[in-house]
């Protein structure tokens, strides 16, 4: 054990080498119990991360089930073929009404099974006319507007083939003349014709679709159901599609405005704190300095909560509420900002500085052409740890942002769990909140170290 | 004599100009930062204390002035006195369940020397989902119906329980996700430790302790500056817990996790009262103020 410290770890020789490898008593004791335990609390904190993935993963049948399973069912792909060898129409619109009631109105049926794609073929004598795939991302997204109740008319749907256009929930194929079917295709005639084959879901649909259902003018020929995992992550498809609407549930909006809320923020923490640090370092005389400085930070020790509501009437008198900056320009006050920065810019060496002083060059051209170079670090630490807090923040936004086209994705969050957006979709804006932060701390980690170094043995 | 006085009296002004500058530059350096500070802290601050004695309205204010009648009105409250217990009772659970956890975490760390950084980001990637997301993460787990936590207990016997109904429960509930995942502060104490002196360690070693007694009596003790720091930190930063009451909660079951930052938040936004929900800050700021006070005090001795 002595040995060991005394020619250090990389000893020269093999003789060194297996002295290193004698052990002080408990040292292994300790060693695997360090392992042991880290392993157990990493895995801990991971278990409810991995149940927010899986929840994700999940279609509204299987994410309200119990008792819960952690890897997610397959989701099914439902194929109808429909005949039309009765029908003498000829014309595209009437096929195209066909086939989006054969889709909405069916699965607006069937909405609580968990119908991963629903695939539409129309055959006339034997040859394929039509068909239409539609994915569960684009039913999740379009439900509410396209099928808001259970009517069930061509009146209804006649008026929603433009809505379906117009938002690009369409996917038609039209075959003027027909066309032979495919070898899969035969085979679902083959082997989907006979209702006695048939798997539940589409039992259920099938079945339907053959005695109940009034709205089709064809007869359903034959069906199937196979296991699709392409959509797994329709959920989070689901999600960019939601997006695109005006109203309602718009996760997309909330994360864009995140992220302008976030930049801008860093921004401003980077451009008037950093000047501020400088003039506190370098440019005001000493005692100027502390009290200037004692202003700045001071402030730290005032908690959020106690000037909350002045700051809300402040920027209701400003008409800065409803709005973006209403966010961002509170943050431009932070005390530890212009701490971080004048603890940095203090232990810059002063020569290089007072030479570029004495060849003639203005503050400003000091300040950006030779100071803000050679302190990167602080920049980048305060950037990052500035995106740490702000992504987080929650209290503030929800106060400012009283409008739904200004919610940032926590307000969003907490709004969506108390609305009526399904768990396995929150469970998806969960995971998509997570990304920017969980990259930031991949690609930054280093530097984190060193901001958490600086902020937290100092202040 | 006068054309060779001359440049000196020029010098003179230009020496005594240059006294009397005015700092522009860093002025400009300054001056956007120091209004973001007045307007956006300390007229707030000033307002604040303000409005906590006025019975303040928005459409014409100040309204009238009541004194100390708002601080009077809490004080007779029960509902009031309800809440300031509770956020006591959450600064216990706190101070119990979690603070402890990223010390323990760093020191674990600071034994391990292969795969350092690989678990140091691990324990970064549970903290990299907003607090909001792990609020309604949990509130899923904890459902009763279709719940992950339940449904793990019932495999060994337990429950069900109604984790956020009951109000004997609700409060752990709580806090209970903070004690998994230390996140950020491990890295912070883990770089406090880095920066013990190895000769101390080395010494110690010599002298024939063991790892174990190193741990208690030179890695822990090292560690006590930071630890002091960040309860202060930590235990102004409960007072203040808003986010996971508000997000799981609301305050319910039968108000056994409402706290006073809920109270300022419901008595101006739900209620539009915002005299009171002045007073309400006014008593949370002084009761911070008080406890880190005797922190510092206690710490000092």
């Amino acid at each position: 054990m002595r040995r060991r410290s005394a020619f250090g770890e990389r000893g020269g020789n093999r003789l060194v080498m297996k002295q290193n490898r004698i052990q002080e008593k408990g040292a292994r004791a300790i060693s695997f119990t360090a392992y042991f335990l880290t392993v157990f609390l990493i895995v801990a904190s991971f278990v409810p991360m991995i149940w927010m993935i899986s929840s994700s993963l999940k279609d509204v049948q299987s994410i309200y089930s119990f008792p819960p399973k952690w890897i997610p069912p397959a989701p099914q792909s439902i194929t109808l073929l429909i005949d039309y060898s009765e029908s003498g129409q000829r014309d595209q619109a009437f096929y195209e009404l066909e086939a989006a009631k054969a889709t909405w109105f069916t699965w607006k049926k069937f909405q609580n099974l968990s119908i991963g794609e629903m695939k539409v073929i129309g055959l006339k004598d034997g040859r394929k006319l039509f068909s239409s795939a539609t994915p569960a991302y684009i039913f999740t997204a379009g439900r509410a507007a396209i099928v808001p109740a259970n009517v069930f008319t061509d009146e209804v749907m006649k008026l929603k083939i433009p809505v379906m256009k117009d938002r690009a929930y369409w996917q038609f194929d039209w075959y003027d003349e027909g066309v032979p079917l495919t070898g899969k295709e035969q085979a679902i005639v083959r082997e989907g014709a006979d209702a006695g084959g048939w798997k539940p879901m589409v039992a259920q649909i099938g079945g339907y679709l053959k005695q109940d259902a009034v709205y089709l003018n064809g007869s359903l020929l034959a069906a199937s159901q196979s296991s699709n995992w392409a959509r797994v992550f329709d959920n989070y498809a689901a999600l960019w599609r939601l997006g695109g609407q005006e109203n309602g549930i718009n996760f997309m909006r909330a994360f864009g405005n995140s992220v302008f809320v976030n930049v801008v923020t860093i921004l401003l923490h980077v451009s008037i704190g950093g000047m501020a640090g400088y003039a506190l370092s370098r440019l005001v005389s000493a005692r100027w300095s502390v009290w200037l400085t004692l202003f700045f930070v001071a402030t730290i020790m005032i908690p959020e909560i106690v000037i909350l509501v002045p700051l809300y009437l402040t920027m209701e008198k400003l008409s800065l509420v409803n709005t973006l900056w209403g966010i961002i320009l509170p943050h431009s006050a932070w005390g530890i900002v212009i701490y971080l920065f004048r603890g940095f810019f203090d232990q810059l060496p002063g020569e290089l500085l007072q030479a570029a002083r004495i060849d003639g060059a203005s503050e400003l051209r000091i300040y950006t052409r030779f100071v803000v170079p050679m302190s990167m670090p602080i920049f980048t630490v305060v950037g990052v740890m500035s995106f740490i807090s702000v992504w987080n923040e929650f209290l503030w936004p929800l106060i400012v942002a009283r409008q739904e086209a200004y919610w940032t994705i926590t307000v969003a969050l907490y709004a969506f769990q108390s609305g009526s957006l399904p768990q396995n979709l929150l469970m998806a804006s969960s995971v998509v909140a997570t990304i920017p932060l969980l990259l930031v701390f991949l690609f930054c980690q280093k530097l984190i170290e060193r901001g958490v170094a600086w902020t937290g043995v100092k202040g | 004599m006068s054309v060779i006085l001359q440049p000196q009296r020029r010098l003179d002004r230009a020496v005594r100009r240059r006294k009397f500058k005015f700092p522009w530059t860093a002025c400009f350096f300054l001056a956007p930062t120091v209004l973001a500070f007045l307007l956006f802290k300390y007229y707030p601050l000033a307002q604040a204390v303000f409005m906590s004695f006025f019975n303040y309205q928005v459409m014409n204010p100040p309204g009238p002035f009541v004194g100390f009648g708002n601080y009077e009105l809490l004080f007779k409250s029960s509902y009031f006195w309800h809440a300031f217990r509770n956020t006591f009772v959450f600064a216990g659970l706190y101070i119990g369940l979690t603070f402890w956890v990223p010390i323990l975490q760093a020191l674990l760390l600071n034994e391990i020397k292969r795969f350092n950084l690989v678990l140091r980001f691990l324990y970064l990637v549970p903290a990299s989902a907003p607090s909001v997301a792990v609020y309604v993460l949990w509130k899923w787990i904890y459902n009763p119906d279709y719940g992950l936590l339940n449904d793990l207990l019932r495999h060994v016997g337990l429950g069900p329980y109604g984790w956020l109904s009951d109000p004997a429960m609700a409060k752990l509930a709580i806090v209970l996700p903070g004690m998994i995942g230390g996140g950020i502060s491990v890295l912070l104490y883990y770089s406090a430790l880095q920066g013990i002196s190895q000769e101390t360690i080395e010494a110690a070693k010599i002298d024939g302790a063991g790892p174990w007694q190193r741990m208690r009596r030179i890695t822990l003790p090292g560690l006590g500056f930071i630890i002091g720091i960040q309860f202060i930190a930590f235990l102004a930063g409960i007072f203040l817990t808003f986010d996971p009451m508000y997000v799981m909660t609301g305050g319910g079951p039968v108000n056994s996790t409402r706290v006073l930052s809920m109270l300022v938040y419901d008595s101006a936004f739900k209620e539009y009262r915002f005299g009171m929900a002045g007073a309400v800050s006014m008593i949370m700021f002084v009761v911070i103020g008080v406890v880190t006070y005797f922190q510092l005090k206690f710490s000092r001795t």
